[in-house]
């Protein structure tokens, strides 16, 4: 792929994860019981530029989606969550990826579980307290459920966009 | 099938098994709570009896939060966060269930009548 259609493609992922971003923002997940719970679908979109493009690009993707959503409708305690979110679970995936230690299901489960583990982190030092981890095994569950589903149907994606660049 | 996948499916089934066992061992031996602990930004702020109904108006690190204690149990009423995660938790009464918020820096904690409380 030539560098100008990479970064016209970071582009459109970047406003991919972004649009996902605001939607997870609007639908509240309340009724679940356990604060914090998202589909992760912009990670989604970053796991598609890792696998798609590469680790600077997904990387891209992930700063521009966290810095919209800080101006947008975060603070500063937000942007906190976001970018040790965001940061741990970029690294492990593309560790993952690298090591070829699982297939892209493994990865983004990877992915979600780190994001939860890393978000209840940040919030155990704002707090200071550990009383946050009771929050963990719960997140960890739907982090399994979402992460599947998300690699999937990155899975899905990844296999028709090598098909339809074979075609050409 | 792929190496890969296998172990995409062993990953799966491990963090499940790990999550729920932890959920299961905290939740399923919970005693009745005696008392409520309120812990603001890191410091006790004060410790409330269940079994009198109270209102308890609280300074967050953002704003106010209101909590109440009725019939043995303790939920957030309101509070001036953005999220409202608190607001949405459910009622807590056994000992080791806490409501957080977040913005606020506010815990609310159930304690036991002694220090057996499961804590994670």
């Amino acid at each position: 792929m030539k560098k100008t259609k990479k970064i016209a493609l970071t582009g459109v992922l970047a406003a991919a994860a972004f649009a996902f971003s605001y939607v997870e923002y609007l639908i509240p997940f309340d009724m679940i019981g356990v604060p914090g719970v998202k589909p992760g679908f912009a990670n989604l979109v970053i796991m598609a530029a890792l696998y798609m493009l590469g680790l600077p690009y997904a990387a891209a993707v992930s700063a521009v989606r966290i810095v919209l959503s800080f101006l947008l409708f975060g603070n500063v305690t937000s942007l906190i969550y976001s970018l040790a979110g965001g940061v741990f679970s970029l690294a492990v995936m593309f560790v993952l990826k690298k090591l070829n230690a699982f297939d892209v299901t493994g990865v983004s489960v990877c992915g979600a579980v780190t994001h939860n583990a890393a978000q209840i982190c940040a919030s155990a030092l704002v707090l200071s307290s550990g009383s946050v981890f009771y929050y963990l095994p719960p997140l960890l569950i739907f982090a399994v459920i979402f992460g599947v589903i998300n690699g999937v149907i990155l899975d899905l994606i990844l296999k028709r966009v090598k098909m339809n660049a074979q075609g050409r | 099938m792929n190496k890969t996948v296998v172990r995409d499916i062993i990953l799966v089934g491990v963090i499940l098994a790990v999550s729920l066992s932890l959920i299961l061992i905290t939740r399923t031996n919970a005693k009745d709570g005696k008392e409520l602990v309120i812990t603001v930004d890191g410091g006790i702020y004060g410790a409330y009896p269940l079994d009198k109904d109270a209102r308890i108006e609280i300074n967050g690190a953002e704003g106010k939060l209101v909590v109440m204690i009725e019939d043995g149990k303790a939920y957030v009423v309101s509070s001036t966060c953005a999220g409202q995660d608190c607001v949405h938790s459910k009622p807590v009464s056994h000992a080791g269930e806490r409501i957080i918020c977040l913005p606020n820096r506010v815990i609310l904690q159930i304690k036991g009548d002694n220090g057996a409380d499961v804590v994670i």
